[in-house]
């Protein structure tokens, strides 16, 4: 219909602007909202959700309750929504948008699925507009009218795709749910019936939830690397803070305090308690194995072993406030360019191994990409004389080099000039870690030089 | 004789095979020939908080990198532990950030190594103090632009206690001088306040000599006046006075930065006779 129609019958009608992408923002945030009923959430574009609750119904009280449930949560929300359950994604997709049926039990036989699917016209077969204009020019309205017919024909007709939909309608084979998230190996949750809004209250469940948790990890013999906390706020909200760790962990203490250092940093920023929280979830997305400490008076002490769980707890309390991208550690690489001889990566990736120290003259600070200057040599391949960087003249009265480093011919590098490196010191004492790229008149006329690095 | 940095390096390299050569001991540590009175005071030994200003902007590297020298010798004194290291943004931008083959040729175990990056000298406090509070750090270096609105008496003084518990060295390089009034009223809990700057090359060298003569302890000499230290370790040190130190990262103290170079010393060398590796 169009608007000039509609605004003709109804005078009063209020137009809104479509948007898709806030309309799919929203179906995002509802399928996060929805993870409170079960872990397997995903978006069924353009307007539905689908929820695997295989296993999780008992929860609240049955199927039907459920559905209930989640009814009335969405309407409290201000959605109006028809929510089914049927032993296969597509069947309960159907049902929701064709029938008044809502409820099929798992324990169903595949002869009353097919009665309830007779009933549902063509359009519930989620194939586009074209096949479905073409199954109803040829005289097929509804799903029953499909079910008498033989298959070869209508594959002929319609294609493969349509059988395809049409056994999954009736639970013949099962559609994949592509949840959002991946659901977690473990899960502690506490609900309650109104929000948790103090902060001390949140900290007290996050507490308990890791008491929760720590066992299951335990008889997994695994520990967690990463770490995430869910909070449902009762107006639907979903807030989530992750916490990662450096080793394997399962310290119940230990995980509640990176929770609390990852909320004291968010709360920075506002952790928007609002009417409050009233589902709490802690999940261990990421696992590794861990072996159980040896207690016993027996135990061999590695030397240093403590140390290493000290340090550890340092940078991962440290990576919870600051982020684990920064809090690094220093890893040897077997490279001889200078930048790539070094790689700092988040200390989360571990401990680098231990390397002899080389003889070789590097600098203490390395810049993160060479910074151009104007110096002046002698000869063209000479030690500088006098720079100027940042525009400070330097006039060098001791150096060291030239230490010649060709790039690796063997890489895509290959092609980049050639460095000779000096260290230089200036009348002021300062040093500097120069170097010119290019050889003069073999690579380039005009070599270019740079400040690589201070100490 | 040759004057080089080059000859001093294998000398150095020398010792070091004649050490691997003594069936893997250590070269003995003789802290009496060539240590510094000053060492006894820069070798915190114990759990502090020592702030370390550059004399003039230019001069911050080199005052970073004698806090990282005094975290070495901190970490001697303890027997291990391990180096952290706080840097800001605007640090790593003015200075580029520490790099790790020149950290370990100078003796650091990167293994026992961390470095943070923190956005704002807030933040650096309080890593700080979550560091200095760990038992496994033996010496915590942070680089700030700290103004002393933000580093007072009140938050030095939780520094130290942290330092304290943890049994750690703290050390504060500010990456500017305090300048007029703001020098005037700094006053902080901290035990140690030294003011560094890079020392010049010495007289005798210069460009006209047309050798290479940078100094072979290049990186670990400097120029420092002490500015303030707690009462009972002062000893005979003149406070005002302008003093050239060196780092000397094989022996892992500080002495003199004159003479720049030693004959080996005799303690240095293998025990003359190894008469059991001799005979094999």
């Amino acid at each position: 219909m169009a608007v000039a129609d509609a605004r003709a019958r109804c005078p009063a009608l209020a137009l809104v602007e479509a948007d898709p992408q806030a309309d799919a923002a929203a179906l995002d945030a509802l399928a996060d909202w929805s993870r409170r009923f079960t872990p397997l959430a995903a978006p069924h574009p353009p307007d539905g959700l689908m929820l695997d609750v295989t296993g999780a119904a008992h929860l609240f009280g049955g199927e039907a309750a459920l559905l209930d449930e989640i009814e009335a949560r969405l309407s409290r929300l201000g959605f109006g929504a028809r929510a089914a359950l049927a032993p296969g994604p597509a069947l309960a997709r159907a049902l929701a948008c064709f029938s008044s049926v809502r409820l099929v039990c798992e324990t169903a036989g595949q002869g009353e699925i097919d009665r309830l699917a007779a009933s549902l016209p063509v359009e519930a077969l989620g194939v586009e507009e074209e096949a479905v204009a073409g199954l109803r020019r040829a005289g097929l309205r509804r799903i029953g009218d499909l079910l008498a017919r033989p298959r070869a024909p209508l594959a002929a007709r319609f294609g493969q795709a349509a059988l395809t939909r049409l056994d999954a309608l009736t639970c013949r084979i099962r559609d994949p749910i592509r949840p959002r998230f991946e659901a977690p190996a473990f899960i502690a949750e506490r609900r309650f019936p109104d929000g948790l809004t103090q902060r001390a209250d949140i900290e007290a469940t996050l507490t308990r939830l890791a008491a929760d948790l720590c066992p299951l990890l335990e008889r997994a013999g695994v520990g967690v690397r990463r770490l995430e906390a869910i909070f449902y706020r009762v107006d639907g909200a979903v807030k989530r803070i992750e916490a990662g760790t450096s080793r394997p962990l399962r310290d119940p203490a230990r995980l509640s305090a990176l929770l609390f250092e990852r909320l004291a940093a968010v709360a920075e920023e506002g952790l928007d308690t609002g009417y409050g929280f009233d589902v709490l979830r802690l999940c261990a997305i990421e696992t590794e194995r861990a072996a159980a400490p040896q207690t016993s008076l027996v135990a061999p002490v590695e030397r240093g072993a403590a140390e290493d769980g000290d340090l550890g707890d340092l940078i991962d309390r440290l990576g919870a406030r600051l982020g684990l991208r920064r809090v690094l550690r220093l890893h040897p690489q077997a490279a001889h360019l200078p930048e790539f001889a070094v790689a700092a990566l988040p200390a989360a990736h571990g401990a680098p191994a231990v390397c002899p120290p080389q003889a070789a003259a590097r600098p203490l600070r390395l810049f993160e990409r060479p910074e151009p200057v104007e110096a002046i040599a002698l000869f063209p391949d000479g030690p500088p004389l006098r720079f100027r960087w940042r525009r400070v003249l330097h006039e060098v009265v001791a150096y060291e080099g030239p230490e010649r480093l060709a790039p690796p011919w063997w890489g895509e590098a290959g092609a980049a000039p050639t460095r000779d490196y000096f260290q230089a010191q200036d009348r002021d004492g300062h040093l500097f870690w120069l170097f010119r790229e290019g050889l003069y008149g073999r690579e380039t006329e005009a070599p270019r030089w740079y400040v690589h690095g201070l100490s | 004789m040759s004057l080089g940095g080059v000859s001093e390096r294998i000398c150095l390299l020398r010792a070091r095979i004649a050490a691997i050569e003594a069936d893997g001991r250590a070269p003995a540590v003789a802290p009496a020939s060539g240590a510094d009175r000053l060492d006894a005071l820069l070798c915190a030994g114990r759990a502090g908080l020592s702030e370390i200003f550059p004399a003039r902007a230019p001069d911050a590297p080199a005052a970073a990198a004698f806090a990282f020298a005094m975290a070495l010798r901190a970490r001697a004194a303890r027997g291990g532990g391990a180096v952290v290291f706080i840097v800001e943004d605007v640090s790593a931008q003015e200075f580029g950030l520490p790099y790790g083959r020149g950290l370990a040729a100078a003796g650091l175990d990167l293994s026992r190594f961390a470095l943070i990056r923190t956005r704002r000298p807030q933040e650096t406090l309080w890593a700080m103090e979550e560091a200095l509070k760990s038992p496994a750090c033996a010496a915590v270096v942070a680089e700030s632009f700290l103004t002393p609105r933000l580093y007072d008496l009140s938050t030095s003084r939780r520094l130290l206690l942290a330092a304290r518990r943890g049994g750690a060295l703290g050390l504060v390089a500010p990456l500017a001088p305090p300048k007029g009034v703001e020098a005037a009223r700094f006053s902080s809990a901290a035990e140690l306040r030294v003011e560094v700057a890079a020392a010049p090359p010495g007289a005798a060298q210069g460009f006209a000599s047309r050798g290479p003569p940078l100094s072979p302890l290049a990186p670990f000499r400097w120029r420092l006046r002490l500015l303030k230290a707690r009462a009972g370790r002062w000893g005979e040190i003149d406070p005002a006075q302008w003093r050239e130190i060196a780092f000397d990262p094989e022996r892992t103290l500080f002495r003199h930065a004159f003479p720049e170079r030693f004959p080996a010393e005799a303690s240095d060398r293998p025990a003359a006779a190894h008469p059991q590796r001799r005979r094999a």
